[in-house]
């Protein structure tokens, strides 16, 4: 709540800025960041997804200098990382909670020692730690677990205990590594259900590196596509999603937005002397949707066969993909495409 | 009846409790000198190792060709090899006292590498965590290390218990006394068989002592 009460919230949380991280392995120059700039604004839920190596994981533990660029800026809350590193690193990381793919809690203490760690290093009074951490518990259902071990917990009470710590210094920014990778589906789902509510009502920032699209999709509003230390495509979840630019992104999201024929459709089609063109739409919601199937065949001298249909929902957003043979004169199928291309529908070819 | 028993062996109640009393009280001292150092010698290894947090390769080489030197020489050798060394920190090269000098020198590495170990089991992810909330060299050692390898510190330190124990009756050589000066004296010098056994059994019961009183300790605070 704070967060969105100050002067300075047009300005970006967190920015990075022409980031580079050049390693040395051997003589070899490795690099895994190459000239990243980003922009998170405050109150975001922010992914950056990509495969293993593309520098998501480095790039986002610039943010709270447990890596440091070789070239290019960090700038939280408008401040300089490396300056603020400088003056102390207490100071910026009490302003940035972190979860990680393995919990990383500790074994020896139990679930009420772990969530108050962050609060026992600033040096609080007992009192106001116990206070601290039963509203913590409180928060993410854990308050009958507080005198267990983390080796007594599921692997989402795990991750539940890790917010708790996490949150324990009131940061404005909340760090996601992998955190919910080494979880099933079902807990997956509690876990972004807990961290939405971390953001709707305390109004943290959020960043979460994945490979998994499937958290992008139901936790995030923004995206990264990251691939070899790039930003291959940003942008809004549904802007980026519902039109795959990069090779990379059409690959992530094809898992969750089916978008290809089916093989053993594929191989008749290839059987046919007369294959005609296939059109792949990218339909959204409020677009012609109902009828434009219907246009194309009244208004054309074309015949269409719907070869493949999926519909989506992203971000309360229906998507559509259908891809439509057009059997019929080049010419024909031209004005066509003007046509679609005349009334803003996504559309492309698919070679087969 | 313990006095009939120890005269039927060749000895008596009194020397009986002087020699577990020397022994008893070299282990113990040199135990808690040697962990004491062991344990800052650890930390030094894990924090300045190549993927520790304060990495420093001359420090690490340092104290890791110090342990390593000190562990190549056979404790025999040590005793007398030191005893310049002794007289200037005690005053004197014989004696039980004496004793505690190189039993600390020789325990102090080997402890020092078991407990590195020990940290190194502690899995990394700890100490990312311990830094992502800003912790300062001195909390992470102390709220996130030692908890962490509690239990395998105490296996540590179980088996350097027993690795010592063994040296203390060499330390007999040096007039230290203790259980295992009385084996040799008394047992194997005098061709006293019985003697000799009852300490050899004195000592397995001791050893087995001590391995479960270190597993219990080191349990509890595992399996929580």
């Amino acid at each position: 709540m704070n967060a969105q009460q100050q002067s300075s919230q047009d300005e970006p949380i967190i920015r990075f800025e022409h980031v580079s991280k050049i390693y040395n392995v051997k003589g070899q120059e490795v690099r895994a960041l190459d000239d990243v700039s980003l922009e998170i604004r405050r109150g975001a839920i922010y992914g950056i997804i990509g495969f293993s190596g593309a520098g998501k994981s480095t790039l986002m533990r610039m943010v709270n200098a447990l890596e440091t660029p070789t070239s290019g800026k960090v700038y939280v809350a408008g401040e300089d990382v490396e300056a603020l590193r400088r003056r102390g690193l207490r100071s910026l990381r009490k302003n940035i909670g972190m979860i990680f793919q393995q919990f990383n809690l500790l074994e020896s203490k139990t679930v009420f020692d772990n969530v108050a760690i962050p609060l026992v290093l600033n040096h609080e009074k007992k009192d106001a730690i116990k206070k601290r951490v039963d509203e913590l518990l409180e928060f993410v259902g854990l308050s009958d677990r507080a005198r267990s071990y983390p080796a007594q917990l599921s692997g989402g009470q795990k991750q539940r205990v890790g917010i708790a710590r996490a949150l324990a210094t009131k940061p404005e920014i909340l760090l996601c590594d992998e955190a919910t990778s080494a979880l099933d589906p079902d807990t997956t789902e509690q876990i972004l259900k807990l961290l939405g509510r971390v953001s709707w009502e305390l109004g943290v920032t959020i960043l979460f590196v994945t490979h998994m699209i499937n958290v992008i999709t139901k936790l995030c509003d923004g995206v990264a596509v990251m691939e070899h230390g790039r930003i291959v495509e940003q942008g809004s979840v549904l802007d980026v999603f519902s039109d795959p630019r990069a090779e990379i992104t059409r690959r992530f999201v094809s898992t969750v937005i089916p978008d290809r024929i089916p093989d053993s459709i594929v191989e008749k089609l290839k059987k046919e002397p007369h294959p005609g063109t296939l059109i792949r739409f990218r339909l959204r919601a409020k677009a012609a949707t109902d009828n434009m199937i219907w246009q194309i065949d009244t208004g054309f001298k074309v015949k269409t066969n719907v070869m493949f249909a999926s519909v989506t929902e992203l971000q309360h957003v229906v998507l559509s993909v259908i891809i439509l043979k057009i059997e019929g004169d080049p010419e024909e199928i031209k004005r066509v495409t003007a046509y679609l291309d005349a009334h803003e529908v996504e559309w492309d070819e698919v070679k087969i | 009846m313990l006095d009939a028993f120890f005269k039927e062996l060749g000895t008596s109640t009194s020397q009986m409790a002087l020699c577990a009393n020397q022994t008893l009280y070299m282990l113990f001292v040199s135990l808690f000198l040697g962990s004491v150092i062991g344990i800052v010698l650890a930390v030094a290894l894990v924090l300045t190792n190549k993927d520790g947090i304060l990495r420093n390769k001359p420090v690490f080489f340092t104290v890791n060709t110090i342990i390593n030197v000190v562990r190549s020489i056979p404790f025999v050798i040590l005793m007398v090899f030191i005893m310049p060394f002794t007289k200037m920190l005690v005053g004197t090269r014989i004696g039980t006292t004496a004793a505690l000098v190189p039993l600390t020198v020789f325990i102090a590495p080997y402890l020092a590498r078991l407990f590195e170990n020990s940290f190194l089991d502690v899995d990394k992810g700890i100490i990312e965590a311990a830094q992502s909330m800003g912790a300062s060299t001195f909390q992470i050692i102390w709220h996130f290390l030692l908890p962490e390898a509690k239990g395998s510190l105490i296996l540590s330190v179980t088996t350097g218990t027993i690795g010592l124990l063994g040296a203390t009756a060499m330390a007999g050589a040096i007039g230290a006394g203790g259980v295992g000066d009385l084996a040799l004296t008394y047992g194997y010098e005098r061709m006293n068989f019985s003697l000799m056994l009852f300490t050899v059994i004195v000592l397995i019961v001791f050893v087995q002592i001590i391995q479960s009183v270190g597993n219990h300790f080191a349990f509890r605070t595992r399996n929580r």
